[in-house]
Order: C-alpha cells, then sequence, then structure tokens
C-alpha cells in the first residue's frame, strides 16, 4: 500500500543528503522492510461490519434529502455570484453615464451652453458669473500681452 | 481502481447523488476504517470516526479539485477530523490495544484466516502491533500511517505536517525501523 512513485521519490530526496551509498542502501531497505510488515498487517486488519456502512449510507440520505444540510454550501456559491453581479451592473452604469455625459462646449456650442446656463440663474448669481468670464478674459488679456513682450525682447 | 470512473462518481458526488456517496463509502471505507482502527485502537472510535468523515465529506467534496489525487486528499480530511476528535475530547488515541472482547476480534479475524489457529496467531499478531504502534511518538505514528493506508508521498507529508521533506522521510525511516525492533522484540 505504498505511495505510488514511492521509490523515485525516496531516491530524489536521498541524492540532497550526503550518505555513503551504503548507508543510503540501508535507510531504502529499512523502509521497504518496514512496509512489507505493515502490509503484512494490512491483510489481517478487520473490516467495517456491513451494519456500520448501512448505517452511514442511511445518515448520508438523510443529509441529502434535508435541504438545509445543503445551504452553506449554496449560500458559499451565491454570495460571490451575487457579489460579482453587482459588480457587473455598476460597471454597466457608469459607463452608461460616461457616453451619455452632456459634451463640452465648442466653440459654435458655447454661445447657446451660455444662454442654456445663465437662464437658470438668478441675477445676483449672473453679477457674479459674468464677474468671472470678464476675469478670466482679463488675465487672457495679461497673458497674452506678456507673451508678446517676451517675444519682442527674444 | 479506474480514475475516470472515480472522477465521473466524485463529480455525482458534487451534485449530490446519494448512490455516488455509495459507491465512495464501498471503495474507500475498508482503508479508512483500517487507518481509524489502527490510530485510534478502538472499534468504537474508528466507527464513530469513518461516520462523521463521510457525513463531512456531503460539504467537503464541493471543495475537492481535480487535479489533486482524491485517496491523498480524503486521508488529509480524515487524519484532521481524527486529530479533532481527540482534540475535542481531550484525550490521547488508545492506542495500546484493541477495546472489546476476545471473541469479537476473532470473529472478525475469521472472514480472512482460514484456521482456528492462525485467528489466534493473527489476532496476537494484530494486538502485538497495535502495542508497538502506541510506543512510537505520536507524530510519527501519524505520519506512518498516514503515509501507508492513505499513500501520501513524502512531499504530502510534509506539507501535511508543515515539516520539511527530509524530516518527513527521517521520520519515516525512525518510525518503521522502530516498528520492525520493537515487533522482533516482543516475538523473542
Amino acid at each position: 500500500m505504498k505511495p505510488e512513485h514511492d521509490n523515485k521519490e525516496l531516491n530524489e530526496i536521498l541524492d540532497q543528503w550526503s550518505v555513503s551509498p551504503g548507508h543510503r542502501q540501508k535507510i531504502i531497505r529499512d523502509i521497504h522492510a518496514g512496509d512489507e510488515l505493515l502490509d503484512r498487517f494490512a491483510r489481517e486488519t478487520p473490516r467495517p461490519q456491513p451494519h456500520l456502512l448501512a448505517r452511514i449510507q442511511q445518515r448520508i440520505n438523510a443529509q441529502l434529502a434535508a435541504p438545509a444540510s445543503l445551504r452553506p454550501q449554496k449560500r458559499k456559491i451565491l454570495l460571490p455570484l451575487t457579489a460579482a453581479a453587482a459588480a457587473i451592473i455598476i460597471a454597466v452604469a457608469l459607463v452608461s453615464i460616461w457616453v451619455n455625459r452632456p459634451s463640452q462646449p465648442t466653440a459654435e456650442s458655447y454661445a447657446p451652453a451660455m444662454l442654456a446656463q445663465t437662464a437658470d440663474m438668478t441675477e445676483q448669481e449672473l453679477d457674479l458669473w459674468e464677474l468671472a468670464v470678464l476675469q478670466d478674459e482679463t488675465d487672457d488679456v495679461i497673458n497674452n500681452v506678456a507673451l508678446i513682450e517676451a517675444l519682442a525682447s527674444s | 481502481m479506474e480514475q475516470k470512473l472515480l472522477a465521473k462518481m466524485i463529480r455525482r458526488c458534487q451534485k449530490g447523488q446519494s448512490e455516488a456517496f455509495a459507491w465512495l463509502l464501498q471503495q474507500f471505507g475498508p482503508d479508512l476504517y483500517a487507518y481509524f482502527l489502527r490510530t485510534s485502537g478502538s472499534r468504537t472510535d474508528a466507527e464513530d470516526l469513518l461516520q462523521d468523515l463521510f457525513v463531512k465529506l456531503l460539504l467537503k467534496i464541493s471543495q475537492y479539485k481535480h487535479e489533486y489525487r482524491f485517496k491523498n486528499w480524503l486521508f488529509r480530511v480524515a487524519a484532521n477530523l481524527a486529530r479533532d476528535h481527540f482534540r475535542n475530547r481531550g484525550r490521547q488515541p488508545a492506542v495500546q490495544s484493541f477495546d472489546g472482547d476476545w471473541l469479537e476480534r476473532s470473529r472478525h479475524l475469521a472472514q480472512t484466516a482460514p484456521s482456528p489457529v492462525q485467528q489466534l496467531q493473527n489476532s496476537e499478531l494484530l494486538d502485538q502491533l497495535q502495542q508497538v504502534l502506541g510506543q512510537l511518538p505520536q507524530q510519527q505514528r501519524e505520519i506512518i500511517l498516514l503515509r501507508h493506508y492513505g499513500g501520501l508521498s513524502f512531499q504530502q507529508l510534509a506539507e501535511h505536517f508543515d515539516i520539511p521533506v527530509n524530516t518527513a522521510l527521517a521520520q519515516v525511516h525512525r518510525g518503521l525501523k522502530k516498528l520492525r525492533r520493537l515487533m522482533s522484540e516482543n516475538e523473542t
């Protein structure tokens, strides 16, 4: 009953040991003799009685018949599946939002977009917004002047 | 045992088919029983452990991956079960000798032994072996029995007991050598 490929594995391990060939042979002989001894006793070992096997089979059948007995196993499978499904739904929703996002105003669309934006604003908000736009434009002018001066001096 | 048939039966077990479990019980029950008997030294414990193992297998078998050898996997589950069983009961296995009366033991042996004289000799030898196994250190005994009945390789033993593979081989060598020495001492 010793494991398959036992001799091969035994020799591979012994290859790594620094043992003399004589000692190596002795180890292999000892192990084989021990295996033979256990084999001899294995043949004489009592077998399980039929009524024990029948009782075990009854318990297995009873467990299989009760759906609750397999519930933990199902839960184990269902839980990752539910998590995966939820992750897919969230991913699809995010992609959908990204695809349908409002496009950035281009030069052509800027004016209508601005008008649409300003339509919902109160007068005070509009003033503040115009001030900010004016500030941006002023910054642009300052930047452009600085650029021209830099080019002229170079 | 044909590996294709075994794989098919395991898949059926994983689907919860009762007949497939019955087949596994017929195939592996005797070796597992012998392993539990040698580990515990008690027929009552061996019977309890075999029952518990198959009930546990109902849930555990879904975790079995077909790339591993089933018998090795099964015996590793059995070894863990036996260890938990004795730990929970707060005692070491009664490996010194078989429990129960002599008549019952010889009745078991009658199934394999042809004559009453041989029955007696076999029974005495089995008792001797059980006593000698009880004299080995616990881990050494477990390693020897798991290798012998479960067919675990030295590498698998090393993984199971979390020891280097060289130590696993050394334990097997020392244990088997001691087993033979003690048996021959008892015979003289």
